[in-house]
């Protein structure tokens, strides 16, 4: 081990006691004030005790007040201690005998003079992982008080920060942009979702439990509140804790995936999938991602890996075309985080782009919604035939991407949707290619009780790769899902 | 290539001098390289013949306007417009108006208006609307309006829609409207087809995969179709109807299938059932699949239509599952004429008995044998 290493593990073990033992102190005081103060509730951690009697909020210390300062020194300690964690991780515990994270001050050095290239990592770990980093650099700069843009320029530094530092490789364009631009779609999304996990109001178990679920939903703004106490304290929960409306889907069912035709060498699975809909693209958007839609899905023997969908789609800002009685016109600027993955279809990417939104309705009983949309994909992951000079199995660039979607809904639920997305993309890196990616929806959803639904849906990917040194490619499959769906509203 | 533009430039700004000094609210040539290089600096101007290059602005045209990017009229247009990229008339059009990419109109329009991408009119418009994209009118639309995407008016409409994906109208709509989702949000006079289609009340017909209304005149056919109340005929695998149809679930058992089950919609006394069923008898095969549809009309009679008396039509798909020498392993079909009888033993259910003739195709092939079997089936309908 050199003396380089032996002081980054040194680094590496403060930054975790750092964490840790005020965690433990300030878990002893929750606990301490759980068993002591539950009958009146309110008086808890030492820092801020001064609460007791009536828990109406009103007279509770505001959300704002932990945050108002925004301290940037805090904000990128904890970014950098991130990363210096996972440097050790991978150092020492992924890959213990790799090149990839022997970080010295001479790979720095050397990453500093070479800039950035194109990494040769898997897709998993450069389209989900490294967004999902990010994320959390952005999720702990909103709770240090950071508004959205102010946060995403700490995640492009988190991210930069890594990659020159982080790794002894050399920086890549790739990951800095999957991890800064995809860790903004991310981030925002489980802060919002965490918002609503944590009560800062709530005392006791409910109280534990609620940060324990918000560790899990975004572990290093947790880590963040339990070292500035606010995971103990009781004060007021942030304004728009909970969205205008919230709707959740939990789908259950088969997946059959064949070759050209439905019925040519498919193979059925089981997959189980979740999608959320926070907020409404039609309301009055002050705020980027005061709407916005989330979904993944798992699939169960599904290749190459399990996480075979995850996508989140953001509105960054709308304004109201027209609106009446009976219809609605709204354009939106958004942001647009995908990932699919399986025997049929890689694709990730990054856009921004415009939505163009209607929706006619009757009453509260029947609504007809559509969305045309156009986007810049700022960088393009799509699957390749031939094995690049990288290795990859994948080509990155950057390209465009269209969708247009139709859906008819009764009584608030949606009976049948219709959709289709293009993308193109230009490869840059690896093999010399247009990949052109298609997906079709077609689904029918029959109501069966009031929270139930029995339903079908039919896709077709189908892409045509076009390559500049090797044969072209074309692709179609088909997908037939057959589900069971729970919504919760 | 530069000499041509920067001549062009000259050119532009020495006729605008030339016409600055006598400048009026009329000009009947105007030409602009990017608004206010242009032969006018006053954007209030009316003029007969507009050629612009890349950005012109006038308060009207009547006449013909050319623009190879970016055409603006502040208030209206009357005659031919030609624009590659994006029209914006502030007021009226009345003519044809052709854009490469978007046209904007912030009044009403009547005419033709054609785009590369979207037609937009705040306004009423009665004419021919084609868009790539989507055509929208934000008050009345009477004439055409065809789009590869949405057609789209919130107001009332008619009497052709044609799209792709949807034809959404907020109002009322007289004619016919053909896309995948048609939907009118008020009352429909004509006929929707698609594969989905809403109106709230209807007299026509709608014809398409899943149809839905509160309340109908006239026909409705499709896979599924869902209609509050309907007065006339509904064909369909699945009819309900909430005012007075029945869904009711059917076992029963043929000379032909084994054993089958269903679900029986009946509405306004036509009869629908959607069946599955195993086991071919004639064949000898337990393990091929039936999936049925038979249609027809109840006919009560009796003391309190205690009895009912039902011819059908009937298309039976016909599915082996495994492959036996000397048996036919392909899917086939068959097509079934019935007569049955049902008698109503309580509140909630019923059994049944009857006849009819069965013609089973041995192939999806016009080159198919055909057998004729005699057909007796029986069963009961539970409520």
């Amino acid at each position: 081990m050199t003396r380089f290493e032996r002081i980054w593990g040194r680094l590496g073990m403060a930054a975790l006691l750092a964490v840790t033992v005020p965690c433990a102190s300030r878990a002893e005081n929750l606990l301490r004030a759980s068993a002591y103060d539950m009958p009146t509730g309110l008086r808890l951690s030492a820092g801020y005790s001064e609460l007791a009697g009536s828990p109406g909020s009103d007279s509770l210390r505001t959300w704002e007040s932990y945050v108002e300062k925004r301290p940037a020194l805090r904000t990128a300690s904890w970014i950098v201690s991130m990363n210096l964690v996972m440097t050790l991780y991978g150092r020492y515990i992924m890959q213990p005998d790799g090149y990839g994270f022997r970080v010295s001050g001479e790979t720095i050095k050397n990453n500093l003079q070479n800039g950035f290239e194109w990494d040769d990592n898997s897709f998993s770990a450069n389209n989900f992982r490294h967004p999902y980093q990010g994320a959390q650099y952005h999720g702990v700069a909103r709770g240090n008080g950071y508004d959205f843009y102010e946060s995403s320029l700490w995640s492009f530094f988190g991210a930069w920060e890594f990659e020159y530092a982080g790794e002894a490789h050399h920086p890549s364009y790739n990951d800095w942009i999957n991890t800064a631009v995809g860790g903004i779609a991310l981030g925002e999304v489980l802060f919002r979702l965490q918002n609503m996990v944590l009560d800062n109001t709530a005392t006791g178990s409910e109280r534990a439990w609620r940060e324990i679920g918000g560790l899990a939903v975004h572990p290093l703004r947790e880590v963040n509140r339990l070292v500035t106490g606010e995971a103990f304290d009781v004060h007021q929960n942030p304004a728009d804790r909970f969205p205008s409306s919230l709707g959740g889907e939990l789908v259950i069912g088969t997946r059959t995936i064949g070759e050209e035709r439905l019925w040519e060498e498919n193979v059925t699975k089981a997959f189980l999938s979740f999608d959320a809909k926070y907020g409404d693209p039609y309301d009055d958007i002050r705020k980027p991602y005061e709407a916005f839609q989330f979904g993944a899905q798992v699939t169960f023997d599904n290749k190459p890996r399990g996480l075979a969908r995850l996508e989140a789609s953001g509105v960054i800002a709308s304004a109201d075309v027209y609106k009446s009685d009976v219809a609605q016109h709204v354009l939106s600027a958004v942001q647009l985080f995908d990932y699919f993955d399986n025997e049929a279809y890689t694709y990730g990417g990054q856009t921004i782009g415009v939505n163009y939104r209607s929706r006619f309705w009757r009453g509260d009983l029947f609504e007809a919604r559509t969305t045309v949309g156009l986007g810049a994909i700022l960088l393009g992951a799509s699957r390749s035939d031939y094995f690049n000079i990288s290795g990859r199995e994948y080509d990155y660039g950057p390209g465009a991407g269209y969708g247009v979607s139709v859906e008819f809904a009764r009584r608030g639920r949606t009976i049948l949707g219709v959709s289709h997305n293009g993308f193109w993309i230009h490869s840059v890196n690896g093999t010399n290619s247009d990949h052109y990616n298609n997906v079709s929806r077609f689904r029918l959803d029959l109501p069966a009780k009031q929270f139930f639904s029995a339903g079908v849906e039919y896709v077709l990917f189908h892409s045509e790769r076009i390559y500049a040194d090797y044969d072209d490619v074309s692709t179609r499959n088909p997908e037939l899902k057959l589900y069971l769906s729970w919504l919760m509203d | 290539m530069e000499v041509a533009v920067g001549l062009a430039a000259v050119v532009v700004l020495f006729v605008g001098g030339v016409c600055r000094a006598e400048e009026t609210a009329h000009q009947p040539v105007n030409l602009s390289f990017f608004y206010p290089l242009s032969t006018n600096t006053n954007p209030d101007i009316s003029t007969n013949f507009r050629l612009n290059l890349f950005y012109g602005r006038v308060g009207t045209i009547r006449g013909f306007d050319l623009g190879a990017f970016v055409s603006r009229t502040d208030r209206d247009v009357r005659g031919l417009q030609l624009t590659g990229v994006y029209s914006h008339t502030g007021g009226d059009i009345h003519g044809a108006v052709f854009t490469g990419g978007l046209n904007y109109v912030g009044g009403d329009g009547r005419g033709v208006q054609v785009a590369g991408l979207v037609n937009f009119n705040r306004g009423a418009y009665r004419g021919v609307q084609y868009a790539t994209f989507f055509n929208f009118a934000q008050r009345r639309f009477y004439g055409v309006q065809w789009a590869f995407l949405f057609n789209m008016s919130n107001e009332d409409s008619g009497p052709f829609q044609v799209a792709t994906v949807a034809n959404l109208t907020g109002g009322d709509f007289r004619g016919l409207q053909l896309g995948g989702v048609n939907f009118v949000n008020d009352s429909m006079r004509g006929a929707q087809v698609g594969i989905l289609n809403f109106a709230y009340e209807y007299r026509g017909v709608q014809i398409g995969g899943l149809n839905i209304a509160e309340k109908a005149e006239g026909a409705v056919i499709g896979a599924i179709n869902f209609v509050g109340e309907l007065d006339g005929v509904p064909v369909g695998a699945v009819n309900l109807e909430k005012a007075g149809g029945n869904a009711d679930w059917s076992i029963f058992a043929s000379n032909i299938v084994l054993a089958s089950t269903g679900l029986r919609t009946v509405v306004n006394g036509f009869v629908s059932t959607l069946g599955v069923g195993a086991g071919d008898i004639p064949e000898e095969r337990d393990d091929t699949f039936f999936l049925s549809w038979h249609y027809g009309y109840l006919f009560p009679f009796g003391e309190r239509e205690r009895w009912q008396l039902s011819p059908d039509l009937g298309f039976v798909h016909i599915m082996p599952q495994s492959e036996e020498e000397g048996k036919n392993n392909d899917r086939h079909f068959a097509l079934q004429a019935r007569l049955t009888g049902e008698v109503r033993l309580s509140p909630r259910a019923a059994a049944f008995f009857g006849g009819g003739l069965s013609v089973r195709f041995s192939a999806y092939s016009s080159k198919a044998s055909t057998d004729f079997d005699p057909l007796i089936v029986g069963g009961v309908t539970l409520f």
